[in-house]
């Protein structure tokens, strides 16, 4: 079970990393809505590779606004396909 | 379900059954033509005509063919053709500084061509109020794409609307896209126009020289105003299937191409002219002549070259990557989440599913042979 504060504090630190490579400003009180649409859509594909989970295609069922918010919604997706994988 | 494209048409199957659109269409095309796409929506989707970016595509390809013929060339100051405009402002603008989005006017003045008639809207440019100077160019909607087509009319001594039907859409074979802005859809245009005045500060309302759209008319003191149906807005009234969006970018991508513009001309249209101007989804983007030059258009799985637009708040896009030689159309029908986080997520994961998908394009069959949207949900 994944932890998810944890999950938030990786998210963040995955967007602060684009933000700051792309030479825009990002400090720590980063929000979801101060990310680009680029920015967003490399977050969320960095996710997936940390995550090992297909989020963008599930992203139609996202509709929260926060880093915390898209940490449930990572952690719903792990959980949903590790009960794919044990089932 | 036809076998080329299928993990995108999945995808986009997954999102009509979320209910996080209402219909998804994608066209994939090269320089000798379409190669593959889909179109699935849920009832009366497809009695809905799409609010494309054909429109600035249309006129870009357009000016980048006159250029060929050399009937015109992009460093053309546009009081040559439009001598009324030359006053102050306009006095130095060349049509490159047009197409890239270089102008620093206030306010986007020609947006009030959706309530008057061109010459109107030209006596009120004379007159339109610079940005601060040193501001740089701004994206403006209207303004930059009337002039073109003025420019158009001029030199080809007909109207822009008839010269780009018979030299531009006629050749690539453009049935279903249409110039005028279809007549059941203009009280979405009226919504859009009047949303630019709630919504930011570029609407022509703000320009102290015109009237307020929201408030009585001076010059009309019985009526409201009301959208014009008698005519098309160059860069802004073009509408039609992704499928024809996809066959104009790939004029312009390498190879031979029906309008025979050559590959010098293609090349400045596909070169950053204008660097970070016009934030559209809190991007801003990098312009060439008349499409935006800029990967970001798409994703990082692109090359630096991509070339194309955003439309109708991003729930359309198109884009052509010259390094693939493949032009790309996505459009997500459904609610237009301004500034929302969800549709350009959406709009990467069709995107990416189609590049999955793009080794079994071969031998795919036209999108005509594709069977028609389903009428009671998604296939």
């Amino acid at each position: 079970m994944l932890d998810r504060d944890q999950v938030r504090d990786q998210a963040v630190a995955t967007a602060t990393r684009l933000c700051r490579a792309g030479g825009k400003p990002a400090g720590d009180g980063i929000e979801l809505s101060d990310l680009d649409s680029f920015t967003i859509v490399e977050m969320v594909i960095a996710l997936e590779d940390r995550f090992s989970v297909p989020l963008l295609l599930e992203i139609g069922q996202f509709t929260g606004t926060t880093f915390a918010e898209l940490a449930d919604f990572i952690i719903v997706q792990c959980d949903r396909g590790a009960g794919v994988r044990a089932g | 379900m036809p076998a080329e494209l299928r993990g995108s048409m999945r995808v986009a199957e997954r999102y009509l059954t979320q209910g996080a659109c209402q219909g998804a269409e994608v066209a994939v095309a090269d320089h000798t033509g379409l190669r593959g796409g889909f179109r699935i929506g849920r009832a009366g989707y497809g009695e809905f005509p799409l609010w494309t970016c054909a429109g600035k595509s249309l006129l870009t390809v357009c000016v980048a063919a006159l250029v060929g013929r050399r009937m015109l060339s992009f460093t053309d100051r546009i009081v040559t053709y439009l001598p009324e405009l030359d006053t102050g402002l306009w006095h130095d603008v060349r049509l490159c500084d047009l197409l890239s989005h270089s102008v620093a006017l206030r306010h986007d003045p020609a947006a009030w061509a959706v309530f008057r008639d061109d010459d109107e809207v030209l006596r009120r440019l004379r007159s339109a109020v610079p940005a601060t100077p040193g501001s740089g160019g701004v994206y403006l909607r209207w303004t930059n794409f009337f002039l073109v087509g003025q420019v158009i009319t001029r030199v080809a001594g007909q109207s822009w609307d008839t010269y780009v039907q018979r030299h531009v859409m006629d050749p690539l074979m453009l049935r279903d896209t249409r110039l005028r802005f279809p007549a059941a859809a203009l009280g979405e245009l009226e919504w859009f126009v009047r949303s630019l005045v709630q919504l930011d500060g570029s609407h022509p309302a703000a320009d102290p020289s015109m009237p307020d759209p929201s408030m009585p008319d001076p010059s009309m003191p019985d009526s409201s105003m009301t959208v014009r149906a008698d005519r098309s807005w160059p860069g802004m009234s073009a509408s039609g299937p992704m499928s024809d969006l996809v066959r104009v970018l790939a004029v312009l991508l390498p190879g031979e191409n029906p309008l025979a513009i050559p590959p010098s001309v293609i090349s400045e249209v596909t070169t950053v002219r204008n660097q970070n101007t016009g934030a559209i989804e809190g991007n801003p983007l990098n312009w060439g002549l008349g499409v935006m030059v800029d990967r970001r258009i798409a994703s990082s799985r692109f090359t630096a070259e991509t070339f194309g637009y955003f439309g109708h708040n991003g729930t359309v896009v198109g884009f052509a990557d010259p390094a693939r030689g493949l032009s790309f159309a996505v459009a997500l029908r459904g609610p237009r989440t301004k500034g929302g986080l969800s549709l350009p997520l959406r709009r990467a994961a069709i995107i990416h599913a189609i590049l999955d998908d793009l080794p079994t394009l071969n031998d795919v069959p036209a999108l005509d042979d594709v069977p028609a949207a389903g009428s009671d949900g998604p296939r």
